[in-house]
């Protein structure tokens, strides 16, 4: 009789509950069940969310604080004056918690990303032409041919005709061939997404071995 | 009365049809794995041997960035990441700075394995959980591993043994991204830029691209990407899981929907030229 209430048990269950009612949205039409399933997962995310930020504010800023280590004060203020636009005539003050949020982040990427995403990507496309084996060799052309007529596609102050007519036009075809690529991932993941979910109710039904 | 072809009555399928195809093309491999081959590639072989080539007890991160949602993908190819660094012996610190549920995701699918094989809390693994702030956490986290102050479970992480002289970047032998979303670029930024830290990536399908590149540049040392990663990475280690499965039902469905792509334009187009004809 205790099995019945194994929390474990019931967990697994209810996860297959609501994954049916998630899927009956898409099999068969929008209905109460798939719109109860919906606004449960948002709700659970966003209680969860809030209790982990809660608990993520008194263990690193909070506690510490209380036992005297008053420079936290300094980030717990900046936060609580993000909620100051809230209330009309405090606006001006949730602005220190923005440019405090967006000095760092402005810093923290020229940081790290000029040397990673120009300098290195820059080095990363000088390749030579023969690579000592054709298949190299030609991934080694694609690439330097793919990213001097896609940056040429992005010449803008100068009409595309001329001696770049047709450059930017194979530029074009190679940026379309890397938003294939990027899409051709995007259906990939949401193909295992619902693979996943399939053998999950498989497996919960018993026709699969978990 | 417009001519009714077999084209144009194709274009009017119900997509609820297709759906359902889908989900029974999904079903049968599952149920009866057909077994097409999966050659490994470049990417997963360099995955592997750069994480046999680590020195046995080095400290490693592990990224737990998928959550609940990317988990049906990734977890095959994380379970057997996973499982390569506690055969290894590393000693391995989890977080995510992405990710509310990603400490529930490493409790829930990973730490068995570290149980499974002996190995103790705060000796050789320690799960920090998760630490706000994206890619600010993850700048301060390289200079002060120590910042979060305690671990998942409340413990102080002053004392957890095996994080005694781990202080920062330059003290972890690499990292294991398991990435659902832009851990990638900020841990190439934060982490491989100034420090030259070994970054390793798991990540979903539609990171493949994006991280190919950094792979290229050399900033990434392996890459296992997406399901067929996953099941590429179980055959590589030798720890057969579920990614093998799937990779069964994700070759039967891109084929399913390569063939709608073609039937679709096929259909499209010539139902468009018999409509300019009939006008004439």
């Amino acid at each position: 009789m205790t099995e019945m209430f194994d929390p474990a048990l019931i967990g697994t269950w209810v996860a297959l509950g609501f994954t049916l009612f998630a899927f009956s949205g898409v099999l068969y039409k929008d209905n109460i069940v798939f719109k109860f399933a919906q606004y449960t997962y948002l709700g659970a995310s966003v209680g969860y969310i809030i209790a982990l930020a809660v608990k993520t504010i008194i263990d690193t800023a909070w506690t510490p604080m209380v036992k005297g280590e008053y420079i936290y004060a300094i980030p717990i203020v900046l936060g609580l004056v993000l909620y100051a636009r809230f209330k009309r005539g405090l606006e001006l003050y949730s602005r220190w918690g923005m440019a405090f949020l967006i000095s760092v982040g402005a810093a923290l990427a020229i940081r790290g990303n000029v040397h990673a995403y120009f300098y290195q990507q820059i080095v990363a496309t000088m390749l030579p032409l023969w690579a000592g084996d054709p298949l190299s060799s030609f991934n080694n052309i694609v690439i330097i041919v793919g990213t001097f007529t896609a940056m040429l596609y992005f010449i803008l102050t100068r009409e595309h005709k001329g001696p770049l007519k047709y450059p930017s036009r194979a530029g074009r075809i190679f940026i379309m061939l890397a938003f294939g690529a990027f899409f051709a991932g995007l259906i990939m993941t949401r193909l295992s997404l619902i693979t996943g979910r399939i053998r999950f109710i498989l497996e919960t039904l018993g026709i699969l071995s978990s | 009365m417009p001519e009714s072809s077999i084209w144009t009555k194709l274009l009017s399928v119900d997509r609820r049809a297709m759906y359902w195809l889908l989900a029974f093309l999904i079903v049968i491999p599952l149920v009866h794995p057909l077994g097409f081959p999966i050659p490994v590639t470049d990417t997963t072989k360099a995955f592997y041997a750069t994480v046999e080539a680590l020195p046995e007890g080095s400290v490693v991160v592990l990224d737990v960035s998928p959550g609940a949602i990317a988990w049906a993908e990734i977890g095959p190819a994380s379970v057997a990441a996973t499982r390569l660094l506690i055969q290894r012996n590393m000693r391995v610190i989890m977080w995510s700075t992405t990710r509310p549920d990603a400490p529930l995701i490493a409790e829930l699918y990973l730490l068995k394995y570290f149980k499974d094989a002996g190995k103790q809390n705060g000796q050789d693994y320690v799960l920090i959980g998760y630490v706000p702030g994206e890619v600010t956490a993850l700048a301060t986290l390289a200079k002060d591993i120590h910042y979060p102050r305690k671990d998942f479970y409340g413990t102080d992480l002053s004392a957890i043994p095996m994080l005694t002289n781990v202080n920062t970047a330059r003290d972890i032998a690499a990292v294991v991204l398991l990435a659902a979303g832009a851990e990638g670029s900020y841990y190439v930024g934060q982490w491989f830029a100034p420090y030259q830290t070994v970054l390793l990536s798991v990540c979903t399908g539609a990171l493949i691209s994006e991280h190919l590149i950094a792979y290229n540049a050399g900033q990434l040392k392996g890459l296992v990407g997406g399901s067929r990663g996953g099941a590429e990475l179980e055959l590589i280690t030798g720890f057969l899981g579920k990614g093998i499965g799937l990779a069964d039902a994700l070759s039967v469905t891109h084929m399913y929907l390569l063939l709608l792509i073609i039937l679709g334009n096929v259909a499209f187009f010539v139902s468009k030229s018999k409509a300019g004809r009939g006008k004439k």
